[in-house]
Order: C-alpha cells, then structure tokens, then sequence
C-alpha cells in the first residue's frame, strides 16, 4: 500500500462515518397483525382465533394494534415467499428505515437517519442478544449474517426505543426473533444459485429432546461475488460464511420456558484494505440462554444469559479482539387492573484487544467496557380506551457515568378500528471506542490527522412521535406516524487546542419525518402494500465550533422514498411477488435516485419439496446505492432455489 | 410537543370519563384471555354431550384463574349455544359433578380438582401434557398465539364428540404419545 492511499484513504472514509438523516421500507405484517380485533372475539371463525398474535414487542404482552409506537413487525414466512437471502433484504421492507448496499460484503443500515457503514443510533438483537460492537456502536452486517430460514419474525421499531432497549436504541429498534426448534420439523435442506449470490446451501435437523423440549443443528455454508465498480473493473468485496447453530428449547406455557442457543461463525471477506494477498478473516462464537417463567399473560420472569467472542482481523490494516458476557433479568406483574409494570436489571461488560497498525490506533489497544443498567416501565389503564406508558432507564456507562433515559406513550383506543398515539422521548447515545480513542497518524512519523478525545460526549435527543393505525375495513389498513427529533451533541470532526484533529460534540440539528402505510387485500388472494416516507434532517456545528464535518455529511438519507409490493397466491401451491421500491438521491455521497424491481416465483411441488425462481434490481442493468456511482454498483441479478423437507 | 400531549390526553379522558365503571373494566382483559375465553365458547359450541347437564343451560367452570372467569363471563354475557342458557361458575364454589359441562383448569388450580369431576365433563387445561395426562384440550402457546391440543381418546371415554371442524384445527396427541 503506497503512502498516499495511507493519507488520502481515511480522510475519504472518514467523510462518510460523520452523517445524518432518515427513512423508510416497505411493509409486511400481514393484515391480520394490525387488524383491530372485534370486542367479541367469538365472532372470529376458529381459523382466525388461532391467528392472533397474544405476546408482543413491548416486552409486556401487548397486541401490535394497541402498541403506542412506530412498529412493524415482518413474518419469516413473508421474507422467504420474497427470496430474501440477508436480513438486509428483509429489513428493505420495512418502512422507515435507510438501507443502502455498500458493496457485495458490506451495508448501510440506518432507522431515521445519520445512515453510513458505522451506523450507530439502531440496536439490533439476536433472540434477546445485541449485535452491536462497542467499538462503533454498529453491526457488523457482513458477519452478523442471520439465516433467513431460521427467522421467526422480525419487529422493527423505528424512534428510540432507549427506555427498554439501551442506549443505542437512539432511533429504532431491531429484534430479530429466530424460529423456536420444534422436532417435527424433522430434516431439511435449502440450496440456492445465483448470479449475485454465487450460492448458498443449508441444512437442519431438528430432534426430539422428550416432553416438549426440542433440539435443532442447522448448518450453511454462503457464498457471494464481488460487485463491478463505475469503471467495469472488478471490485475486491466477495465473501464467503460458514455458520453453525444449535438451538434446544423447552416451551410449558403457565410454566418455566428455556431455550440456549450457540452460534459459531466463520468469514473471509476481499478487503482492499487488507495486505496485498490476504483476506479479511473473522470468527466467532455466540452462546445465548433464555430462561422465563410466565405465570399468567400479567406475570413473569426472564433471565437472559449470554456470551461472545469474535476475532476480526483485516491483515496489514486492522484487528479486533471481542469477548462480551451479558446478563439481563426482568420481571413483569399487574398491579390492580390498571397497572402493569416491568422491571429491569440488566449488565454487560465487553472485552477488546485491538491489533494497531500504521494506519488505524486506538489508544488504548485494549479496553474493557462495563455497562449497568435499570430500567422500569408502567402501563397505566387510564380509563377503558386511554392507556398511558410512563417508562425510564438508567444506563451506566465507563465514558460518562450515568445517562437517563425517559420516555412517556400515550395510546387512545378511538373505536375498535382506531388508534392513535403519541410519544415524547429522550434517548442518549453513550460514546464508544471510535469516539474516544480512536487516532489516524499523518504519513510522517509524529503527523496526526486525527488523535484521541477524553472528552467526546453522550450524542442525545428528544423525540416527540404521534401516530395513527386505522382499519378502514376488512380489507384496508392504514398505518401513519410523524416525528419530530432535536439532536444535541452530535458527533462530527474539530480541532483540539493544539490544532489538532479529534472526534468532537459539536454538531446539533433537527429531524422530521412522515412514515406511512396501506396494506390493501383487493381480493382474498391478493394483497398489496404501499408505503411512503419522507424524511428530513438539518444540523449543524454549534457557534463557534471549528467543525466543518457536519456540513458536508449529513445528506446521507434519502428524503423520498417508495414502495409497492404485491402478492398473488394464484393458486394454493403458487405464490408470486412483485416488489417495487424508489429511493430518492444522497446528496452529500453523490448518489443518484433509483428504482428497483424485484419479482419473485414459490411453487411448492409437493409436501416436501418447493422451488422458486426470481429476479432482483431488474429495472437497470446496476445501480449504486452508496456512493456516487463511480465504486460499487449493485446489478440485475437472477436466483434459483429448492427447499426439500423430509 | 408537551403541550399537545397534555392536550390530547385532556381529550382523550374528557371523552371517555375517567370514573367508569367497574362494568367497564371487564373489557380491559389482556387479549390473551379474552382468546382463551373465545376458544372455550367455541369448544362449547363444537361439541356433543351426550347426556347434558340440564336441558336449559350449559355451565363452563373455572378454576385457578380469576382473570379468566371474569373475561369469560362478559364473552359468554347474553349468548346461547343451541337454546342452552350459558353460565360461569367458580370451580371452587360450585358442584362440578352436577353444574360444569365445560370445566377450565388453571394453572394455579388446586391439585384435586379433578378428583371431583364427572366423566361428561369437557376437560380445558393448559399445555399439551395437560391432554395427555387427563385432560381433553389443552391450550398451547406457540410462535405467539394459542393453539389447542386435543385428546381424542379421553374425550371419547367421557362419552363426549367433539366435530370435525374442530379437531381438524387441533393438534392431535397421538396414542402412542401417552403410553409412554
């Protein structure tokens, strides 16, 4: 690597790290998960009793409809009837949310804004686990690679989620929840071909471990080519996954409910980082168990335990050492008929050794990071159609000590088809490695561009959301929210009293947003989503501030963006997908607007065998999603796949 | 922002009373329960005693789940199932043998509770082991909803006949399952 890649390199990506903005997805619950439920549910057909949803995401069992907040929630069923191969796919659909390809190894996935490849206002969980790297406040997307098969359902709650989710939950939440073993899924194997997706081959057994207990062994191996940059030259971003999963799982209702799961992944990955000749490598390992008692819909316990490790190592360039052990109980009782509280506990501490180079140091090359927190949340039942959510945390961090964290939900039951509600909430966003102890040297020994920063601080806001979900009919739901975001501290780029470099507070700024949703069933057999969101976001470095970062980076998101998805189940062993998506330009990365089309084909041949075929991006030969069309471009691309259960 | 809130929530309780009555309150159960108490009309409607009770009524008991009987009692409120009059009871307070058809066991219920009950009672109870113990139907929770698992053999022995239409929607614990 020549001397001026080592100083023209990190200022490039530097500029993208700093960001702002928002946006949003497409749709899916399918109708039934919003629809407003009758008052006497013995009107509903026995086929639909069976269908309603009785637990949630508010931590405290609550159906969606009722949930003060932006939530969508996409069914596993629903990403594989699309052909979704990375949660990235699915997470395409979800209105609200940023998510932009990078390269053919790397994504941009942001809730409400501030979209880069270091994303760092979203938590993501795995079954109750956080992905996030304390490093950057980020998922690493090219390893956390979750098997689309395995996927449950995924809940996506855009604005902060910080009072239950943590201080990284600054704009949204998502909670991926993975598919419980159940032995008479017996064995199974799933392989696909592709031309962007070279393939993909996995396979599960699942066991029966006695009385309602279960185990499961899945297994896949993924492999996905480089992308073609602006100038038809190959790009250095393919990557190949192996991972392993064992999941064992006992489900008593009224009694104790277990579940441990253990994940082993390995990644290599082209780098133009790395060392001429190398890869990027990363392993890890993941161990996860569950743990609740739920006595009745009103009271219970869960204790969660979980530990990782990764080694991520990019040669010449980069490396990370990652240990973390987490532990969270929480417990849930009524108190009368018009309180139900949740109470929090939760600690994690998370271990690095990171391998410097001339190029990227963190000072300290080690860090162990201990995070404390208790949160507490009551549901208030106003009267029989108002109920009021008052909740907080109390979060501690190494960095800055305490950080508070308070939301307040209001939800108001205006008939059995309508709900509105409104929130207010303060969330915080504690700094991390890169904030504080990250230094990029100079080409000369001595020559820093960038040096560490004791004094970088919590990134906060306060958010005010209201929202609207109307069952206009059987067949039409519509689905609304606006918000209102006031960021102060935001991270950016100044200069220290010696003039140099450092990762500073300075920027400050404003976001609004619509996120809007139809889900229309025209016939029984047909049903068409729509979304729209709009998303604004402006800020600015403080009077006074020698940034001059945040000016030029925060047009990462798109201000428009569109879907259009539909689904005809032709017959009962055929189901087609059209999914249409627009996603407006990124001024401060150069990136054009863009229409794409995906369409896709199930046709289940027998009880035990299904196939499907479908096209992605088919409306233009490549398109960038990233960067200003010049570096990595995302093309047409076909698939083919088999699912075979016996 | 504040202010919109204070106002919306000033409106929202100008416009629903804050003083309602405890009547109202009942229509508060957690969707869980109201579920569940559909599921037992619904397990009412779809089966055949063949010797009922009574001929004007139809009892459903429950017991060790008071949450419970008072969603079921505003369910069943006004509704009939073939001209029989419902009604709930309290397991603990009543003769099972002559009053309950449809008896619903918590799981908090007294251990001897089924010691008392007579053979044509339709037996509810909770998780799948329920079924194949003793019990008929048991309610199952999984990926989130409720699902009913049911005991073909015991509900026959009861002199009982659940319809087609029901059993096709239910988990079917096999023979095999509860001998061993």
């Amino acid at each position: 690597m020549g001397l001026h890649r080592v100083t023209r390199k990190p200022i490039a990506r530097l500029s993208q790290l700093w960001a702002s903005a928002l946006l949003v997805l497409s749709t899916q619950a399918t109708a039934q998960d919003f629809a407003a439920l009758p008052d006497d549910l013995t009107e509903l057909p026995l086929e639909q009793l069976l269908m309603i949803q009785v637990t949630s995401v508010s931590r405290v069992s609550q159906p969606l409809s009722e949930a003060p907040a932006a939530i969508q929630v996409i069914p596993g069923e629903r990403l594989r009837q699309m052909g979704a191969r990375h949660v990235s796919d699915a997470l395409r659909l979800a209105v609200g949310l940023q998510v932009a390809r990078i390269n053919g190894r790397s994504w941009a996935i942001a809730s409400r804004g501030f979209n880069s490849a270091l994303s760092d206002k979203l938590e993501v969980r795995l079954d109750g686990r956080s992905l996030y790297t304390p490093l950057f406040s980020g998922v690493l997307w090219e390893f956390q690679d979750i098997p689309i098969e395995l996927i449950e359902h995924i809940e996506i709650i855009r604005g902060p989620g910080a009072a239950l989710w943590g201080a990284n939950a600054i704009n949204g939440v998502i909670n991926i929840i993975t598919r419980k073993a159940q032995a008479e899924d017996g064995a199974r194997v799933h392989a696909v071909v592709g031309e962007d997706q070279r393939h993909e081959l996995q396979a599960e057994q699942s066991l029966n471990l006695g009385e309602k207990s279960a185990l499961r062994l899945f297994a896949r191996q993924a492999e996905w080519r480089a992308l073609t940059l602006g100038d038809d030259s190959q790009g250095e971003d393919a990557r190949r996954i192996h991972s392993l999963d064992l999941q064992a799982n006992s489900t008593r209702p009224g009694k104790t409910n277990w579940r441990v799961s253990v994940n082993a992944t390995e990644a290599n990955m082209q780098s133009p980082q790395a060392a001429e000749g190398t890869l990027e490598q990363m392993q890890g390992a993941a161990i996860n168990a569950q743990w609740a008692l739920q006595r009745n819909p009103r009271n219970g316990w869960q204790l969660d335990l979980q530990a990782d490790y990764f080694d991520r190592d990019i040669p010449g360039y980069y490396g990370e050492i990652r240990q973390q052990l987490g532990t969270e109980i929480r417990h849930q009782r009524a108190f009368g008929t018009h309180h139900d509280a949740l109470f929090g506990l939760s600690y994690r501490r998370s271990e690095d050794q990171i391998r410097n180079s001339a190029l990227v140091i963190f000072n300290p090359d080690s860090a162990a990071l201990d995070t404390l927190t208790v949160f507490a949340q009551d549901r208030i039942q106003l009267s029989e159609r108002v109920e009021l959510t008052l909740g907080a945390r109390l979060e501690r961090n190494d960095f800055t000590g305490w950080e508070t964290q308070p939301n307040v939900r209001l939800a108001w039951t205006l008939s059995p088809s309508s709900l509105i509600w409104a929130a207010y909430s303060r969330a915080a966003r504690a700094p991390n490695r890169i904030d504080r102890d990250w230094i990029i040297p100079g080409p000369q020994p001595g020559q820093f561009f960038i040096v560490d920063n004791d004094s970088f601080d919590t990134e906060k806001a306060r958010f005010s959301e209201i929202g609207l979900r109307h069952q206009l009919s059987a067949q039409l739901l519509f689905d609304v929210s606006l918000f209102h975001a006031h960021y102060t501290d935001m991270r950016g780029l100044s200069a220290n009293a010696e003039g140099l470099g450092i990762v500073s507070n300075e920027g400050r700024g404003e976001s609004h947003g619509l996120e809007a949703l139809v889900n229309w069933r025209p016939l029984s057999d047909v049903q068409v989503e729509l979304g729209y969101s709009y998303f604004d976001l402006s800020l600015h470095a403080r009077p006074g501030s020698l940034d001059t970062s945040i000016e030029s980076n925060n047009q990462t998101d798109p201000r428009h963006q569109a879907w259009l998805s539909t689904r005809w189940q032709a017959t009962a062993d055929v189901h087609t997908e059209v999914d249409l998506r627009y996603v407006g330009p990124l001024p401060d990365l150069g990136t054009d607007s863009y229409t794409e089309m995906d369409v896709f084909i199930h046709w289940q041949t027998t009880q035990h065998l299904s196939a499907y075929a479908g096209g992605r991006n088919l409306l233009s030969d490549n398109h960038a999603e990233f960067n200003d069309g010049s570096a990595h471009r995302v093309p047409r691309s076909a698939e083919l796949g088999i699912r075979w259960s016996f | 922002m504040r202010a919109l809130l204070i106002k919306l929530a000033t409106l929202a309780l100008a416009l629903t009373g804050l003083g309602t009555s405890s009547s109202t309150w009942a229509q508060d159960a957690r969707l869980e329960d109201r579920v569940r108490a559909a599921f037992l009309y619904n397990f009412a409607r779809f089966t055949q005693w063949s010797t009922p009770h009574t001929d004007r009524q139809l009892g459903f008991c429950v017991a060790g789940d008071a949450d419970l009987l008072d969603t079921l009692r505003t369910t069943i409120r006004g509704k009939n199932i073939n001209g029989h009059t419902l009604l709930a009871f309290d397991a603990e307070l009543i003769d099972i043998e002559t009053q309950c058809d449809v008896l619903y066991v918590g799981s908090s219920a007294a251990a001897n509770v089924l010691e008392t009950v007579a053979t044509r009672t339709l037996l509810v109870g909770e998780g799948r082991g329920f079924a194949q113990s003793r019990g008929m139907v048991g309610f199952v929770l999984q990926q989130e909803r409720l699902r009913f698992v049911v005991n073909p053999q015991h509900v026959e022995q009861a002199g009982l006949k659940l319809s087609a239409e029901l059993l096709s929607l239910a988990d079917i614990v096999s023979p095999l399952e509860t001998s061993l």
